[in-house]
C-alpha cells in the first residue's frame, strides 16, 4: 500500500476515535461544552500521533517525509474536526439551522409568524447574551451588561479584521462597501 | 509531493482569494470558492507535469483530499467572515462602549439593528432552501433535509439537549 493511503488511514483511525470520543462524552460523562471538545480533539489527535510512531517501522521514510506526512494529516485531521463540528454542532449556534429545524419540527411547513413567535431578532440576541452571561464573558450589574472576557474581545477583533482585510467592511448590516 | 501540492494549493487559492474579494466580491461566493481552488489545483498539477515533475497517483490524491479538506474548512469558516456572528457582534459592541458597557434596555435596539433572524431566513429563501408562499408559509424544499435530520438523528443517539440557536 503507497505511504500517502497509510496516511490518510491514519487520520481516518484519527477522525472515528474524535467521533466516538464526543458521542460518548456526550452520552456519558457530566462535561461542559468546551471539555467535551477537547476531549473528543486531543483523543483523535492523540490517536494521529500514535499513527506517526507507527509509521516508520512500516515504511522507510526520511525525516522530512515522515515531518511532512504528519503536518499533512494533522491539517487533514483539523479539518475533518472542524467540518464535524460544524455539521453535528450546526444547531448549538447555527441560526439557518435553527430555522430549518423549527421548519423540519412543524412537519415541512410553518407559517412566518408562528417561526418569528418562537424564534426572532429579538429573542436571539437574549439567548446569546445570557449565555455569555453564564458563561463568564459579559458581566451584569445594575442593569447594565459589560465586557468580561479580553480573549473573546481578541476573537471578535480578530473578526473585525478579516472581515475588513477580505470584504472591506465591518458588519454585514453596514452598506455595502 | 503530495503533501506539498495541497498546502501549496490552498496557499495560492488563498492570496488569490483575498486579492480578487477586495476588488469585488462575487454574487455566489461559496460556489466561486470552490472553482478558485479547483483551478489553482488543475494548473500546479498541469505546471509539474510541464516540467516533467508529475505526482505518483496516490500523491495526487492525497494532494486533492488536503487542498480539498482545507479548502472546504475555508468555506465553513469563510461563512463566519461573511456573516456577523451574534456573540461577537455583542462582544464587539460592549467592546466599543468601553467599561460602562451598555443598559438592559438598549438590547432590544441593538437587535433591531441587527436583524439576524430576518437576514438569513431571506438567505435561506434567496438560496432556494427555503420558500415562502403567498399566505407566508414557510415550506423546506428538501436540499438540507439530509442534514438536518442526520443532526436530529446524531443529537438523540448522544443524548444532547435541546437546540438553541
Amino acid at each position: 500500500m503507497p505511504v500517502e493511503f497509510a496516511a490518510i488511514a491514519i487520520t481516518s483511525v484519527g477522525l472515528i476515535v474524535c467521533v466516538a470520543l464526543h458521542a460518548a462524552a456526550h452520552r456519558f460523562m457530566a462535561l461542559s461544552f468546551f471539555g467535551i471538545l477537547a476531549l473528543s480533539f486531543l483523543g483523535g489527535a492523540a490517536a494521529v500521533g500514535i499513527g506517526h510512531l507507527v509509521l516508520p517501522y512500516v515504511y522507510t521514510l526520511p525525516l522530512i517525509d515522515r515531518a511532512l506526512y504528519l503536518a499533512g494529516d494533522l491539517a487533514l485531521y483539523c479539518c475533518g474536526w472542524y467540518v464535524f463540528q460544524n455539521v453535528m454542532g450546526g444547531n448549538e449556534s447555527s441560526i439557518r439551522f435553527r430555522i430549518l429545524e423549527e421548519i423540519s419540527l412543524a412537519g415541512g411547513r410553518i407559517p412566518e409568524d408562528v417561526l418569528r413567535e418562537r424564534y426572532n431578532d429579538v429573542l436571539l440576541i437574549e439567548v446569546r447574551l445570557q449565555k455569555l452571561i453564564s458563561g463568564g464573558q459579559v458581566l451584569e450589574s445594575e442593569g447594565r451588561y459589560s465586557l468580561a472576557s479580553q480573549k473573546l474581545a481578541l476573537l471578535s477583533s480578530i473578526f473585525w479584521l478579516l472581515k475588513r482585510a477580505i470584504l472591506r467592511t465591518d458588519s454585514e448590516f453596514d452598506c455595502a462597501p | 509531493m503530495g503533501v506539498l501540492l495541497g498546502f501549496v494549493s490552498f496557499a495560492v487559492f488563498f492570496g488569490l482569494h483575498v486579492a480578487i474579494w477586495r476588488v469585488r466580491v462575487p454574487a455566489r461566493p461559496y460556489g466561486a470558492l470552490a472553482l478558485l481552488w479547483a483551478g489553482v489545483f488543475a494548473i500546479l498539477l498541469a505546471a509539474l507535469w510541464l516540467m516533467a515533475m508529475p505526482p505518483t497517483l496516490p500523491a495526487a490524491l492525497y494532494a486533492v483530499l488536503l487542498g480539498g479538506s482545507l479548502t472546504l474548512s475555508y468555506l465553513f469558516f469563510y461563512v463566519g467572515i461573511k456573516h456577523d456572528s451574534p456573540s461577537l457582534a455583542i462582544l464587539r459592541e460592549l467592546q466599543m462602549r468601553g467599561p460602562s458597557g451598555i443598559e438592559a434596555d438598549d438590547v432590544e435596539a441593538f437587535a433591531r439593528r441587527r436583524p439576524f433572524v430576518t437576514a438569513r431566513l431571506e438567505e435561506l429563501i434567496s438560496d432556494g432552501f427555503v420558500r415562502r408562499d403567498a399566505q407566508g408559509v414557510l415550506y423546506a424544499t428538501g436540499k438540507v433535509t439530509a442534514v438536518v435530520r442526520l443532526n436530529e438523528a446524531y443529537r438523540a443517539l448522544t443524548g444532547q439537549g435541546q437546540r438553541s440557536g
